[in-house]
């Protein structure tokens, strides 16, 4: 079949890095801007910081201070399903997440949660997280949360869920999934009453807004995460 | 903000950013896009959004050394797959490099072709280059491309005719049959 060649179609290939002939423009870029951040945004919502928010952790701590953790395993890697209190309450996880992570040659760390595979090893560091957020059935925002490097990275994935307590209804903010190649990818040690987030775990909840104060079940200690007391120390 | 932290913050998902991203780029886009739709302002609205957004949706793909070559592209080529769907095009000199020749239509999708232009180009002077961007890339009309870089017509059209043979020769050099 015989074709009819166009320099303008050719030049569809290329592409202009060096001399942005900038002209007049017919468009009202205020209308632009809000139609394109509204799409963009979408259903995506910051989460208000709420009244009481309490994180849950789902550690091996937690088998020392006397709760137990039901866990699954999945993909090769161990993932709570569930905490179950020493005061007789629980928590069942609903979401079944798959290991957000994948380690490809060259060392690069490849966020692949929802079918995506994105090249994350840039843009995280000891101090700095990925988030990443999505909706879970009740049309909540969830968040994944990766931090660290190739050989010493970490995730935490925060589901919302409502609880109450007091006679109040309160959102817990229950972490999920610390897995990583290492023994300890979002906490610095494994000691139940020092603190045990990293630093760009701290960051995520930083930017998150979720001023917290962390309970370890059993123990009946409290820890104020918050910017006095960044790494989360016993409050005095 | 430099384009690295901005890009940073967009595969943050950071709306901000991508707000920031239309204030320092938008500009640019919107004048590629009307350059080309002329006399088309919702066509010209709507195609400027579609940048944005589909920036915002390969974020992950976005370099920052490339950011605003990236933009232009996609500006530049959406307005042009309009004008062909209007069945309309710009009044470009000899735009037809061949006609019924054996080269296959799809030519410009294939990753090589970036590279002849590039080599094309290259055989070319700085301004003859330059000439050439304006009139194929963006469209601009030889006339108004004269003018911007204070060059005689004449001398402009003469470029524009150095160009097309360097593509030309450099098409048939890699094989492709007329």
């Amino acid at each position: 079949m015989k074709n009819t060649i166009k320099i303008s179609r050719l030049m569809d290939a290329y592409t202009d890095d060096e001399f942005f002939i900038q002209g007049e423009s017919e468009v009202n870029m205020d209308t632009v801007k809000n139609n394109v951040i509204e799409k963009a945004a979408g259903a995506k919502r910051r989460i208000k910081p709420l009244v009481k928010v309490l994180i849950g952790v789902a550690a091996a701590a937690i088998l020392a201070a006397g709760g137990a953790t039901a866990m699954a395993t999945r993909g090769g890697y161990t993932t709570p399903t569930g905490i179950s209190m020493s005061d007789g309450g629980g928590l069942d996880y609903a979401e079944d997440r798959e290991h957000p992570i994948k380690v490809e040659e060259g060392n690069r760390l490849m966020f692949v949660a929802d079918g995506q595979h994105i090249d994350i090893t840039d843009l995280v560091d000891e101090n700095t997280p990925y988030i990443y957020t999505y909706q879970n059935s009740d049309g909540d925002d969830c968040y994944t949360v990766v931090g660290g490097a190739a050989d010493d990275y970490g995730y935490i994935e925060l589901l919302p869920y409502k609880i109450e307590e007091d006679g109040e209804n309160i959102v817990v903010w229950m972490e999920m999934g610390w897995n990583s190649r290492l023994p300890e990818p979002a906490y610095h040690d494994t000691d139940p009453l020092r603190p045990w987030f990293k630093p760009w775990c701290l960051a995520a909840f930083d930017e998150l807004g979720l001023w917290s104060e962390i309970r370890n079940w059993g123990e009946n200690v409290w820890f104020e995460l918050n910017e006095a007391t960044r790494y989360g120390y016993p409050a005095e | 903000m430099t384009d690295r932290e901005l890009i940073r913050a967009l595969n943050k998902g950071d709306v901000h950013a991508l707000e920031e991203l239309i204030d320092r780029y938008g500009k640019y886009v919107s004048s590629v896009v009307s350059r080309i739709l002329s006399g088309r302002r919702q066509d010209c609205e709507e195609l400027t959004e579609d940048v944005f957004l589909a920036a915002w949706e390969n974020r992950h793909k976005l370099r920052e050394d490339k950011l605003k070559g990236y933009l232009g592209a996609i500006a530049r080529n959406k307005a042009f797959n309009r004008l062909r769907d209007l069945q309309e095009e710009l009044p470009l000199e000899d735009d037809i490099l061949f006609e019924d020749s054996d080269i296959p239509c799809d030519l410009a999708e294939k990753k090589d072709t970036a590279r002849l232009i590039e080599r094309a180009l290259s055989q070319l002077e700085p301004q003859q280059k330059e000439l050439f961007v304006r009139h194929y890339w963006y469209g601009q009309t030889v006339k108004e491309a004269a003018n911007e870089m204070q060059v005689n017509f004449s001398t402009a059209k003469t470029w524009l005719a150095r160009g097309r043979e360097q593509l030309k020769e450099i098409l048939i050099k890699e094989g492709y049959e007329l």
